[in-house]
């Protein structure tokens, strides 16, 4: 956790006065940064306007023309069904990024919250919370999700719960750490002798000096909660067999294996937004932690 | 502390998280709102008075849930985890069989990721910010980012469909026959039995399965070698060796790696977490028999006492790896034995 104690005790980025400029040379020195947001902002853009762009409905069948080849009628090929791949492609997108992102803020909030009480209570409950941690963290994360998808039937929300259940240990650890960290500082202390309350000194004083480390986390882990969804899904636990989600396409394309258009065109959506976001979140790591920067 | 005093306190603290895993194998399983004499007993049996009663006695279904607990704890304790719905045999039994295989390819392909993985973050650290360092660290980002199932597909249908230069899904050729089972493992049985051909076989089938595992999984190791050696060689001991007029790969490879080997043994060991995941993604494509195509059947078809067989199996498979990762810390950080 070097990264992490490094970035709580240092002063943020963006408090630098002039960020603009860093900011240039930073993503000069990482072009692969760059290019990670170019993509992950195309994906994004794509996601909101996928209903006007896409050709044709991710649902219309089109049986005179199943298994086409990628050409002129349809760019990427269509299904078995006759739909146009090109299309789904263009509208898994509206499933995957809510998803994916769902997972990261809802997973991180529980783990920051969990961590945060148990370091800051201390003694039972925080013996309590953090052998559950370990055995959340020891439990196979597919098993769990699989559990909880088989109690609350197969569907988008209820794999986004099912990955949130098990997204948080890693949070709580490390948030609980920070929070022993700043617990010892004097200003915690003076925030205690001047009167203030154990939950307006947890939220208030400690919590915002923990979270930075927390966010970045978050941004580095957006590409796996990506893919673990693809992955459930993929396993059929997400959402139903017809929809346009990347990870279903290609677990159907596969019973169509030469046509390879049918696993190929979702399954490289899926990586081309996971490496962005990889891209992003590497940098992201460089730049903040200089001891790597060799310096 | 020498190393029986440190390997008995690990031995404690494993204990715990053992038993919390069977409640919680044992929760989750109450907590799913299936009957577990209909998810159990095969349907001509549900009329069958005698049997229920037996099937309730035996998991002592009719006592309250803290005794319930202990029943199904004496029976684990004996190997019994329940029959699998879908295949009809004991759970226990269809791991066991299955499970070869997947230890097989597992080995395999962790073998092939480490290598891989440590080799491109010590070509990355050494040569920092050079081509070779961005090259490395973009196959590196590709291992991580490609889903296991895609990179499958794509070794699968460029190797194997259109080179034909791989053996393509299963464990042997169709006209192939199993050496005689003595591991399970194909390949050790195939050498065993001194039989060449079916080893040759039994290997090539390994070897893009396995491929696709160690290029996910050498992602991540190359990944943190990188960052722990480039963390490493900003030392003073690295400029002493150095400066001591060592030779550059005994800078490296002794003052060097044995330093930044701790995180990058933990990660190794936490990747095997991964690995069920990996191999339910990779043996579906793969069409290869193990305890991954066993996952997924389960999940699919709701096989609940096989999913929990599985999990169990996988939690005590990831807590006896980082048990192992534990113990390995005693022999590479000697500070370890000092605290």
């Amino acid at each position: 956790m070097s990264l992490i104690s490094s970035i709580s005790s240092s002063t943020p980025v963006s408090a630098s006065p002039n960020w603009g400029q860093r900011a240039r040379y930073h993503l000069h020195r990482n072009p692969l940064v760059a290019l990670g947001l170019v993509i992950a902002a195309l994906w994004i853009v794509i996601a909101f306007i996928a209903p006007a762009i896409a050709p044709v409905e991710p649902l219309k069948q089109n049986l005179a023309n199943r298994l086409a080849v990628p050409g002129e009628l349809f760019l990427m090929g269509s299904d078995e069904l006759g739909r146009d791949i090109f299309s789904r492609v263009l509208w898994g997108s509206r499933i995957t990024i809510p998803a994916g992102l769902a997972v990261i803020i809802i997973g991180s909030a529980l783990g920051v919250i969990i961590g945060a009480v148990a370091g800051y209570a201390g003694g039972m409950i925080d013996e309590l919370l953090m052998r559950l941690t370990e055995l959340f963290m020891a439990f196979p994360f597919i098993i769990l999700a699989m559990a909880v998808t088989a109690a609350l039937g197969p569907d988008i929300q209820n794999a986004v719960i099912a990955l949130c259940v098990v997204w948080w240990p890693r949070y709580a650890r490390i948030l609980r750490g920070l929070v022993l960290e700043v617990k010892a500082q004097e200003y915690v202390e003076a925030a205690h002798s001047a009167g203030a309350g154990g939950l307006y000194i947890l939220f208030r004083t400690i919590l915002p000096n923990c979270i930075a480390p927390a966010v970045i986390l978050a941004t580095l882990d957006i590409g796996t909660a990506l893919i673990s969804f693809a992955a459930l899904s993929f396993i059929g636990l997400g959402p139903e067999p017809a929809s346009p989600e990347w990870g279903r396409m290609v677990s159907i394309g596969i019973d169509f294996f030469d046509q390879w258009w049918m696993w190929l065109f979702p399954g490289l959506a899926i990586a081309s937004l996971v490496m962005a976001f990889n891209f992003i979140g590497d940098g992201l790591r460089d730049i903040l932690d200089p001891r790597l920067r060799g310096e | 502390m020498n190393f029986l005093q440190y390997f008995l306190r690990r031995v404690l603290l494993v204990i715990p998280i053992l038993l919390g895993i069977t409640m919680m194998a044992f929760l989750i399983a109450n907590l799913i709102p299936a009957d577990p004499i209909i998810a159990n007993l095969p349907a001509n049996a549900l009329n069958d008075e005698d049997t229920i009663a037996a099937f309730r006695k035996k998991w002592g279904l009719d006592k309250p849930l803290h005794e319930q607990y202990l029943t199904y704890l004496g029976n684990l304790l004996q190997g019994d985890m329940g029959t699998s719905i879908k295949t009809r045999k004991p759970v226990g039994e269809d791991i066991s069989r299955r499970l070869p295989a997947t230890i097989e390819l597992a080995t395999f392909g962790i073998i092939l990721g480490i290598l891989l993985g440590v080799g491109l973050g010590l070509v990355s650290a050494i040569w920092q910010d050079s081509w070779a360092d961005n090259l490395a660290r973009v196959i590196a980002l590709i291992g991580v980012s490609f889903p296991v199932f895609l990179t499958g597909l794509i070794l699968l249908n460029v190797l194997y469909v259109q080179l034909e230069i791989a053996e393509g899904p299963g464990r042997l050729d169709f006209i192939m026959r199993p050496p005689p089972n003595v591991t399970g493992m194909f390949t050790v049985d195939a050498l065993l039995a001194g039989d060449r051909k079916t080893f040759v076989n039994a290997f090539n089938h390994l070897v893009l399965p396995a491929l696709t595992l160690a290029l996910y999984i050498s992602g991540i190791i190359s990944r943190i070698t990188r960052s722990s050696l480039l963390e490493v060689l900003n030392q003073d001991y690295m400029r002493t060796a150095r400066a001591k007029g060592l030779r550059e790969r005994y800078v490296i490879g002794f003052h060097g790696m044995r330093n930044a080997l701790i995180p990058i043994v933990t990660v190794i060991g936490l990747s095997y977490g991964n690995l069920l995941v990996g191999s339910i993604l990779i043996e579906q494509i793969f069409a290869y028999p193990g305890i991954g195509s066993y996952t997924f059947r389960a999940s699919t078809s709701q096989d609940f006492p096989a999913i929990m067989g599985v999990s169990l199996l996988f939690a005590f498979i990831y807590v006896g790896v980082n048990f192992v990762v534990d113990i390995l810390y005693f022999f590479i950080d000697p500070r370890i034995r000092v605290a």
